[in-house]
């Protein structure tokens, strides 16, 4: 694997004949791979857009049963999540090995408040008996009037959308704390930090899909 | 050897209005192929041969020749034009069903077909229609996706449980079939039938036993002549007939009545019920050896002895009582009580 | 003088002592399973999917077998809708997805375009141990109630049947990444890895079919995704998006599935076209006809392909705007592929054609991708798919572009670069009989298809009517005579390894660019950087040196196996070509 040359360093793998050149494939390659996470994502977002169309009103109910204010405090939390990692980036680039882990631990401790509040809202769904297909059967305190037939569609679409971008958020947790690793064991500097950057843009990613699923699944 | 062996043509006749227009498409489509393929294929023979590696010659380099690529980049697209314009109208014209067609309601389930025609009459495995007048089937599924399909006419549409599709054909007159003395209308007379086919992918039902589910999903259209097809409508034939009129005498009976409506593509029951002691099992209990007065268990606990009553329940609401060890998947069929009544009688013959 | 300052050929070692190929270089099971070298990677999935291809086509054989009479021959029709479901689940995405890119791409990609590896070498090896990751839960799924709902997994059968669809759809699912990942690694590679001189219009079209492939890939594979994870939820957690007892639309599934599957039968017919690309030119000795049109078709395949998914659909129940707008797509879809098609035929014009065994493939492809292209037609036209759809034409169809057209491709490349990739050469004689059993054999089995489809015979039928058992039986020989075909093939494969002649470096003469390395390469593809200073199929430029080292290339060179030394001559000097600046010394360092 990466071991030092005379006239290489490490990190500067064989079949490339120059370190730029290296950054430019490894960059290429990720937003390759965010390209095809798009797309991944863009599945489910077609299939809210349809049902959604078919039952408009089970969507509106549904979407009333969501807690705004968790939804929009997570939506806080990942956003400053985004620019501790653009920091930690940044803070890499100028080779300043204490402040880039500062900020990649800011950013994990963000995921996992992310996660932390996900919990408590999904735990209030189960409770209500919010979920999808077989398993509805909802038993709302408060409820002045019965919920709509298809709701039951709306909160598994709910919780493919949501379930799934958590389960990147762990997996982005997992990074960021490889690449924190890594950093503490100094395999980071002014010229080589790209796993750093290619972390970072997966972690923007993660956040970008939250943008988009916040005001459809919470806001209209 | 069968005469049959082989087809001698590549399309079965036309037997619809609209069939010959689709075979018409598809002949030109066909040509335009063989020149194209004959073209094709006829242009690299030549060249294999004529340009066969020989010592000392060696090959031209490839130049430019850009006018020519856009030539035949663009000069097929007139040909495809014309079949997708074609080929379009003519589908237009076949998914618009006339507006004096008459409906009739087809219903698809695992694994057989049911008809109603407009003033109720229901049919099972084959619908009789009228020749020369244009027919709209309103179609939908009880269960999973199946696919309508009568090659003689050349329609085609998948049956969706949870939403309704149709389609529609004019069965053609056919004078070459020669049906003797027409002056009275007769129900039972056909013209001519057609062969339906399930044509998407249902499932199957277990053990071979001459029904496996989605290849054996047929159903027969039985083309007639309009006054005969009233008359149809009118006195539909008997379910039994104790005075032989319309049915085979040997075959009049009720529980044969029973018999006919327990077949694979009628009520469907054989699809899933052995009563022959030497078949294989199947996905529901056999009903030979001993079926009457025994005893099951079902699989909330209780027992039960097979009776009449047992039957009659169990083919109304075929999930209340199964017997332990089976799927609780018999569908509901639709039924007169006549018609339950005569399979009941012929479950008692077993 | 324009030529390939390329790795020193076999025949002329020159300062750098004798370097063992990549197939000697680290001795042991345990170095290949680690490996990073992207050739040895590319040999492992080889021989994954040709296990796989000889496990889907005993499905196959079982499916004719069954097929041979009407009513019960071998099985019950329980076993039969899972033999033919696996059947397909298998050939599409344990063999034909995989077979080009994944095996030919991994070895050929960096060597034909100068480079020593690809981008992402650990990401390549990882990409091969999901693919393995992903076969052994298929096998699982198989031996757990194999799944019987078609490859396609329709709602609502596939929620209701108590087969294995979850499993299945899992293995699916985890295969994609695999796909998606050697896409990924495949365009990085292209991008940034080609060698001085290597500007893109002068790249070896089997690099431009690559490229079509992985954007294909990269963004088409992430669609079924999601599908097969939809439609696990729906299975286990009961959604209620596609069941419509539970509100759903059986119809959206078929849309979602086809969204992917339709670009994914453009990864499978682009690589085997792109192979045809380097079969064609080697055996006729000229660069391809219209080059940059060729190119370009890939890409516009690649892009076009997701357009026309509909066309799977036209009776489910769209309304008929869309099927206008999917019917006049599709035909848009079918102008690429003639031309193609057109160009090749073109490129033997004037050409110095030979007829070993790759070029009989090639050829073969012509003529048997030329009839799926063409019977594509009828199913793109509306009124004429009402007929034929969910029939067998449908299945003729896609086995003459897949099995004539991809298969046939990937076959051709097997022959045409085996002794590249293995240092040995098989015996002519056997690969010719075994491409006259293969291509009748073929041809018996599918074309009475197209019969028994137009008279009505409906797909996945387990029983028929009497009326079709004639063509039936044609059908069925002939999968028996192209069983024997593939075994008389494995056979002398087989034979190659163990006891094959020791293959020059450039048997067929080739001008391409993975000739100008030694048969088998070594480690790191060559010893110093080549510089591409011609291109790959500029014959009229090429030395005899770098074309024959040293080995006899009279007609029917490689079967008569003399090797003597060729008296040099000036290569004939070249008039018009377009960008073969023979004094372009082009050497930057990145592009």
């Amino acid at each position: 694997m990466a071991h030092a040359h005379a006239d290489r360093p490490a990190w500067h793998q064989h079949h490339f004949h120059s370190p730029l050149q290296q950054f430019e494939s490894a960059k290429l390659g990720m937003w390759l791979f965010l390209a095809q996470e798009v797309l991944f994502f863009s599945g489910l977002f077609v299939a809210y857009g349809v049902v959604r169309l078919g039952y408009p009103e089970a969507f509106a109910a549904g979407a009333a049963q969501l807690n705004v204010w968790m939804g929009g405090g997570n939506t806080l939390v990942l956003l400053f999540s985004s620019l501790t990692a653009a920091l930690a980036v940044r803070s890499a680039q100028l080779g300043e090995r204490k402040q880039t882990s500062m900020y990649l631990y800011v950013t994990i401790a963000c995921a996992f408040m992310f996660m932390f509040i996900k919990y408590f809202e999904y735990s209030e769904k189960f409770a209500h008996g919010l979920l999808p297909g077989e398993y509805w059967h909802p038993h709302l305190e408060h409820a002045t009037a019965l919920l709509p037939a298809h709701t039951h569609v709306f909160f598994g679409i709910y919780f493919m959308l949501t379930g799934l971008h958590g389960v990147h958020v762990l997996i982005g947790i997992g990074v960021l704390a490889w690449i924190a690793v890594r950093n503490n064991r100094g395999e980071f500097s002014k010229d080589y930090w790209t796993p750093v950057d290619l972390a970072a843009l997966y972690w923007h990613l993660v956040d970008l899909v939250w943008i988009f699923l916040f005001p459809l699944l919470y806001l209209i | 050897m069968d005469p049959n062996f082989l087809p001698s043509s590549q399309l079965p006749p036309a037997l619809s209005t609209w069939a010959s227009g689709v075979d018409d498409i598809f002949y030109f489509i066909f040509w335009v192929s063989v020149v194209f393929f004959v073209g094709i294929v006829g242009a690299m023979l030549f060249f294999m041969v004529k340009y066969r590696r020989r010592p000392g010659v060696k090959a031209e380099p490839t130049g430019h020749h850009n006018a020519l690529e856009l030539v035949w980049t663009f000069s097929p697209l007139i040909l495809l034009f014309v079949m997708f314009h074609w080929g379009y109208t003519h589908y237009i014209e076949g998914a618009i069903a006339p507006d004096d067609a008459i409906n009739i309601r087809v219903r698809a389930r695992q694994w057989a077909w049911s008809f109603e025609h407009a003033n109720g009459l229901p049919e099972d495995g084959v619908l009789h229609v009228p020749a020369g007048r244009p027919v709209r089937l309103i179609m939908s599924s009880e269960d999973v996706l199946h696919s309508f399909f009568i090659p003689d006419f050349r329609v085609k549409r998948d049956a969706v449980p949870g939403m309704f599709t149709s389609l529609w054909f004019n069965a053609l007159e056919r004078p070459d079939i020669d049906l003797g003395d027409v002056s009275t209308p007769d129900a039972s007379r056909e013209w001519y039938r057609a062969q339906v086919y399930c044509t998407e992918y249902c499932g199957a039902s277990g053990s071979w036993d001459r029904n496996s589910g989605h290849a054996t999903m047929y159903a027969e259209i039985v083309v007639q002549r309009p006054e005969d097809y009233e008359e149809f409508l009118r006195t539909p034939p008997p379910l039994y007939c104790p005075d032989g009129v319309g049915i085979a005498p040997d075959d009049c009976g009720m529980a044969d009545a029973g018999r006919r409506l327990f077949a694979a593509n009628q009520k469907g029951c054989a699809a899933c019920h052995q009563v022959d002691p030497a078949g294989p099992s199947l996905a529901g209990p056999n009903m030979h050896s001993g079926f009457w007065g025994r005893s099951e268990n079902l699989t909330s606990g209780e027992t039960v002895t097979i009776d009449e009553e047992y039957v009659r329940d169990s083919i109304r609401n075929p999930r209340a009582r199964v017997v332990a060890g089976y799927e609780p998947v018999m569908p509901s069929i639709r039924m007169s009580d006549a018609e339950l009544d005569a399979l009941v009688a012929y479950l008692q013959t077993l | 003088m324009a030529t390939t300052t390329a790795a020193n050929p076999a025949a002329e070692p020159h300062g750098h002592a004798e370097e063992p190929s990549y197939i000697d270089a680290k001795p042991g099971f345990a170095s290949w399973l680690t490996t990073l070298d992207h050739k040895r990677i590319g040999v492992m999935y080889l021989a994954g999917i040709l296990t796989m291809f000889f496990v889907g086509g005993i499905m196959a054989i079982l499916v004719r077998t069954e097929l041979w009479g009407p009513g019960r021959t071998i099985m019950d029709p329980d076993t039969y809708n899972q033999v033919f479901t696996l059947h397909g689940a298998i050939m599409v995405f344990l063999f034909i997805i995989p077979s080009v890119p994944a095996a030919l791409g991994n070895i050929f990609l960096p060597l034909m375009i100068g480079a020593k590896d690809v981008s992402f070498p650990r990401l390549n090896l990882l990409s091969f141990y999901i693919y393995v990751f992903g076969a052994c839960f298929g096998v699982y799924s198989i031996v757990t109630n194999a799944v019987d709902t078609g490859w396609t997994f329709y709602t609502p059968y596939s929620t209701r049947t108590d087969t294995s669809v979850v499993t299945m759809t899992t293995a699916a699912f985890i295969l994609g990444f695999s796909s998606i990942l050697t896409g990924v690694n495949f365009i990085a590679t292209i991008h940034t890895l080609r060698a001085p001189g290597l500007h893109w219009k002068r790249l070896p079209l089997f690099v431009w079919g690559m490229y079509a492939t992985s954007i294909i890939q990269v963004l088409a594979t992430p669609v079924l995704a999601i599908t097969l994870f939809l439609l696990i939820m729906e299975n286990v957690l009961t959604l209620g998006i596609f069941n419509p007892q539970l509100g759903g639309d059986p119809v959206l599934f078929q849309h979602f599935f086809w969204f992917y599957s339709h670009p994914a039968v453009y990864i499978m017919i682009l690589p085997g076209m792109a192979v045809v690309n380097e079969i064609i030119a080697t055996f006729s000795r000229r660069k391809i006809f219209g080059y940059m049109f060729v190119a370009m078709s890939s890409v516009a395949l690649a892009l076009i392909g997701f357009l026309v998914w509909g066309h799977h659909m036209f009776v489910a129940g769209m309304s008929e705007y869309a099927t206008l707008v999917f019917s006049a797509l599709t035909f848009l879809v079918a102008i690429p592929s003639g031309v193609k098609v057109f160009n090749w035929t073109a490129t033997l014009y004037k050409g110095s054609i030979s007829f070993e065994s790759p070029m009989l493939y090639a050829l073969a492809f012509l003529v048997l991708f030329t009839i799926g292209g063409l019977t594509g037609l009828f199913l793109g036209t509306l009124a004429v798919d009402v007929h034929l759809h969910d029939t067998y034409f449908v299945v003729a169809h896609f086995h003459y572009v897949m099995v004539g057209g991809t298969v046939f491709g990937f076959l051709g490349g097997l022959h045409y670069w085996w002794p590249k990739i293995f240092g040995k050469l098989y015996d002519e004689t056997l690969a010719r009989i075994a491409f006259a059993l293969v291509f009748i054999g073929f041809n018996t089995t599918f074309f009475p298809q197209f019969l028994l489809g137009s008279h009505g015979m409906p797909r996945r039928y387990y029983d028929y009517l009497p009326h079709f058992q004639g063509l039936h039986q044609v059908s069925t020989i002939g999968a028996f005579t192209l069983f024997a075909g593939f075994l008389l093939m494995a056979f002398m494969f087989a034979q190659s390894l163990r006891s094959g002649r020791r293959s020059p470096r450039n048997p067929w003469g080739s001008a391409g660019y993975e000739w100008q390395t030694a048969s088998p390469p070594i480690e790191h593809n060559f010893h110093e950087q080549p510089v591409m200073e011609r291109g790959p199929y500029d014959y009229h430029l090429a030395t005899e040196a770098e074309l024959f080292a040293g080995y006899d290339h009279e007609p029917g060179g490689i079967a008569s196996g003399a090797v003597h030394a060729v008296g040099g001559h000036a290569a004939a000097a070249h008039d018009h070509e377009e960008g073969g600046s023979a004094d372009a010394k082009s050497r930057e360092e990145e592009e």
